[in-house]
């Protein structure tokens, strides 16, 4: 039998799994793909909750409806702002995007 | 709840109930398996494209967990939202923004390490408090598979009506922001 302990060690490997493309990940559009795996661990938690302790509430799966929405609208405005600076600058590297001085 | 009744006796889901429990255990392991080694893969690729790739299979594992764990609804949004919208999107992005010499320089940065330090020692951090937290002994409920569309329905227009609005709000921004910031036009004037 599957139990809640499994779902929460597997989704806190993936968010570290997620925590470490963001760090490591030189381009910008691999962070915004390892910031959807943190996404979905949060999302794989709350729906193992939900399932193992209110399954007749759905609340769990209603919050990870929100998450996913606004996975979603980032993942719009962080790509057309990914596709903005690559027309200004012509890189899409984090470390040579640095003409903010300061 | 008369509804649910006649809808369990006319398809018996429960009826074959362990040789069920054994087959998801395996699943389980298989589809956790998969997605780690797509994530993992995602986030150590040299080609962009190719971890975009990796990260539908990952996005779609995720999917299969969500039917494991009975949530219908929320598997075909993952599978609607994320594998056939926010993923075509990154791939998009992908290909309009291809650098050539990519492939032969490193994607990752120098501090990889210690970033490999930092992950594992959060990971320790959460499975202890994992091991010490209180709440693994709540009861494990049986597989009762119940169809939670309608359920959603009613909570995202009920209890949930408010925060529904907002994210509408939310979405609407995005999409004006999103038109914004793709105009032709030089940052610096």
């Amino acid at each position: 039998m599957v139990s809640l302990h499994h779902y929460l060690v597997l989704s806190a490997i993936l968010l570290i799994i997620g925590i470490y493309g963001v760090i490591t990940r030189r381009n910008i559009i691999g962070i915004l793909m390892s910031i959807e795996i943190i996404f979905n661990a949060t999302n794989i938690n709350l729906v193992a909750f939900n399932h193992y302790f209110y399954p007749r509430a759905l609340w769990g799966q209603g919050f990870a409806i929100f998450v996913i929405t606004l996975a979603a609208a980032e993942a719009v405005v962080g790509l057309s702002l990914v596709l903005a600076i690559y027309r200004n600058l012509k890189t899409l590297y984090v470390e040579r995007i640095n003409i903010l001085k300061g | 709840m008369g509804k649910d009744d006649s809808f369990h006796r006319a398809f018996d889901f429960n009826k074959h109930e362990t040789n069920l429990n054994f087959n998801m255990e395996i699943v389980f392991y298989l589809t956790a398996l998969l997605l780690l080694f797509s994530s993992v893969m995602v986030v150590t690729q040299k080609s962009v494209f190719t971890s975009a790739l990796y990260l539908a299979v990952a996005l779609s594992m995720v999917a299969a967990l969500f039917v494991l764990l009975n949530a219908d609804f929320l598997a075909a949004v993952q599978i609607l939202l994320y594998v056939g919208g926010i993923l075509v999107l990154l791939a998009f992005a992908v290909m309009l923004s291809s650098v050539e010499q990519a492939k032969r320089e490193t994607q990752v940065n120098e501090q990889w390490l210690p970033s490999l330090m930092i992950s594992f020692g959060i990971l320790l951090v959460l499975l202890v408090s994992l091991k010490r937290s209180s709440f693994l002994e709540a009861e494990i409920q049986k597989n009762h598979f119940y169809p939670t569309t309608e359920k959603i329905g009613h909570l995202l227009l009920g209890e949930l009506a408010l925060p529904f609005e907002v994210v509408s709000l939310v979405l609407l921004a995005s999409l004006v922001g999103a038109i914004l910031f793709s105009k032709k036009e030089k940052i610096d004037g």
